[in-house]
């Protein structure tokens, strides 16, 4: 099918005002690709750069090898689907999913069959008939999707397109996407802010900040080494737990105000003494007991205790610090109590204060 | 107390009542009372049982005043409803002084309708009147815009869409707004040309809209007056005599109070009709 390449892409709206900064992406054909990133971060102004609705400032733009630039959206080859559905509305499912094909002549007969084809595919078979006004939010997303598949085009673009949908639906469109994607083998670039469809979705999430990548790799590499503090922050649910402490003297940190000291032998830190360095760490790396791991300890009080059913998390609170730790539910803990909790030192993130840059430890 | 409320209640809405009283219901039944009368204001009314309306059947300028009136209509709702879409359609695009052209499309519609004839009476002059300079300009011969029975209703056609067309255009507007942009760029993917999206996404969506501007042009259509009258007094040789001006000549012209009381009434019963079967057709569609 076809790879997408962007190449130093940048876009303003006004001068000054920079959406989009020199961003380098590579989708490879058949890819499923994620962006992601908080509201603003300019993912749908460079989904819309790449499907042509938005004019590119500067940079190139490569779809299955050719510079598309200056090629109008209808002559790029791509499908999208729209956040709010984009249906044609007084036209029923099968118009709906036509409509591409009877703008390009293609015959009757042939329009019917592909039609059929792809309701089946997204299981709309028994709503062709239908408008969209008399569909549910899911089975209007089911459309759009059979439209952009009809139309068998190189890539397939996606602006949030669950987010519209409650959260049961959501999961279970989730797979249907992704399952058809795999079936159909067509490269995808998929927008969204929820980082659990990054994560189960992509074969390599775009994490955008402001307008400028901070990370491209494998959901787990993402998850396992960010390559920053935000990164680490804003991938996984509850997010990375961060801490401002001081390193002090060969293998320790302490709290700024003296509330706390790590200190073990495997704790090497490759920065001068005295400079402040951010400390992350999981929820799901802060332990009740020791494990034979090399560790460091923590006294914190409780703050609230969350059940979830099949987990509870815990907010505690040391100094100024807030920290979330996610356990096990049947393990009985107070609010208010103070608690030991345990780090293993090869489950801490490090990132330069500051920069928010991920620090390589030896370990 | 009950009986001071109740009290209160009549005394707020007793302007209402008496504004309705003195301005509708007596109007509405002295007219009916009228149509079995010859009135002319000084002297005394007098009963004449059916004769108006028998008189009625056989006046074959009624007829003419009404067949004027429909070509009126027939010219002006299709002028009003392409121009005002036309105008809504560039109004809705992002252009430089759109606010100053969305304001000057309307002020027609607010300025008063004997300053506007007025004014186009200027325009429409034959020696002088600017649209005949350009077209002489042009090497074309002169038009008699309000002086030939050919052209005079059609001038007028004209110049009512003009004044009216800044409404239209913003009920064009507040449809096209509802519009959502995404369907223009779905169908950009898909590769529609201007036309195909304009066929395809804008009218249907805009649909209502066109119904209102049809029913609300042919109930303002139907009340035609102001323009003739100031204009062309009805001719040349009635061509635009419209059904409302004749009526006004019968009443305040030849005072025959009675008989134009009768042409209002059938006038309003036609009106009455042709909306009720629009409404039947939009109802149906
Ligand atoms: N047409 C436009 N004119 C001016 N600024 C714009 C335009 N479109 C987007 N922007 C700005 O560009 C930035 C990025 O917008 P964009 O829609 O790409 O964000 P996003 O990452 O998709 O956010 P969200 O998750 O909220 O959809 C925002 O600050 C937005 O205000
Ligand atoms: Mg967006």
């Amino acid at each position: 099918m076809a790879e997408v390449r962007l190449k130093n892409i940048s876009k303003s709206f006004a001068p000054n005002n920079v959406v989009v900064n020199e961003l380098n992406l590579h989708v490879a054909d058949k890819e499923f690709v994620v962006l992601v990133g908080p509201s603003g971060c300019g993912k749908s102004t460079t989904l819309r750069m790449i499907a042509g609705l938005e004019d590119i400032s500067s940079g190139q733009l490569y779809i299955d090898g050719k510079l598309v630039n200056d090629l109008p959206p209808k002559d790029r080859d791509i499908a999208m689907v729209f956040q709010n559905y984009a249906l044609y509305p007084h036209m029923t499912v099968f118009e709906n999913m036509a409509f591409g094909l009877k703008l390009k002549k293609v015959d009757k007969k042939v329009i019917k069959e592909v039609v059929t084809q792809a309701a089946e595919a997204v299981d709309m078979l028994e709503f062709l008939d239908r408008k969209p006004k008399a569909l549910s939010g899911g089975q209007r997303q089911r459309v759009a999707l059979g439209r952009a598949i009809v139309r068998n085009p190189k890539v397939f673009l996606f602006d949030e397109p669950l987010s519209n949908l409650d959260a049961k639906l959501r999961v279970q469109m989730r797979i249907e996407i992704a399952r058809l994607q795999t079936r159909l083998g067509t490269t995808t670039i998929y927008v969204t802010h929820d980082q659990v469809e990054a994560m189960t979705m992509a074969d390599r999430i775009a994490v955008l900040k402001d307008g400028i990548l901070q990370q491209y790799d494998t959901p787990l590499n993402t998850y396992n080494h960010p390559k920053n503090q935000f990164v680490a922050g804003f991938i996984g649910s509850p997010s990375m737990n961060f801490m401002e402490v001081i390193k002090d003297e060969s293998n320790s940190v302490t709290d700024p105000s003296g509330l706390f000291k790590f200190k073990h032998s495997d704790l090497q830190l490759p920065i001068p003494q005295g400079q402040k360095v951010i400390l992350g760490i999981r929820p799901e790396d802060l332990y009740l007991e020791q494990k034979s791991i090399a560790s460091v300890k923590i006294a914190v009080r409780v703050v609230a205790v969350e059940p979830m059913g099949n987990e509870s998390f815990l907010h505690l609170q040391i100094g100024p610090h807030l920290l979330t730790a996610r356990i096990k539910p049947d393990i009985p803990i107070a609010k208010d109590n103070m608690i030991d909790l345990y780090m293993p030192i090869h489950k801490i993130h490090w990132f330069e204060y500051g920069s928010g840059s991920s620090i390589n430890t030896s370990n | 107390m009950k009986i001071k409320k109740t009290l209160y209640s009549y005394l707020l809405v007793t302007p209402y009542l008496l504004h309705f009283i003195l301005f509708v219901a007596f109007p509405v039944i002295f007219s009916i009372v009228l149509t079995f009368h010859k009135w002319n204001i000084i002297s005394p009314m007098q009963f004449i049982g059916l004769s108006n309306y028998k008189k009625l059947l056989l006046d074959t300028y009624f007829l003419k005043a009404c067949y004027n009136t429909i070509i009126f209509l027939l010219i002006h709702i299709p002028l009003q409803l392409a121009i005002a879409l036309g105008l809504a359609l560039v109004l809705r695009e992002n252009l430089k002084l759109r606010g100053f052209f969305r304001s000057a499309f309307f002020l027609p519609v607010v300025v008063s309708g004997v300053v506007v004839t007025i004014l186009w009476q200027q325009l429409y002059g034959f020696e002088s009147g600017i649209f005949n300079r350009l077209l002489t300009g042009l090497g074309l011969s002169r038009i008699g815009w309000l002086i030939d029975p050919k052209w005079a209703m059609v001038s007028i056609a004209i110049m009512a869409t003009w004044k009216n067309v800044g409404l239209y255009i913003i009920l064009f507007l507040v449809g096209l707004q509802s519009v959502p942009t995404s369907l223009y760029e779905a169908a950009d993917l898909e590769g529609a040309n201007p036309w195909q999206k304009f066929r395809f996404i804008t009218l249907p969506a805009i649909n209502p809209t066109m119904f209102m501007v049809v029913i609300l042009s042919t109930i303002s259509g139907f009340s035609l007056f102001i323009e003739p009258y100031v204009m062309t007094g009805g001719g040349p040789l009635n061509s635009t005599l419209s059904a409302v001006l004749y009526i006004y000549k019968q009443g305040f012209f030849y005072y025959h109070m009675g008989y134009a009381a009768t042409l209002g009434l059938t006038f309003a019963l036609v009106i009455l009709a042709v909306v009720a079967l629009q409404r039947k057709w939009i109802e149906s569609s």
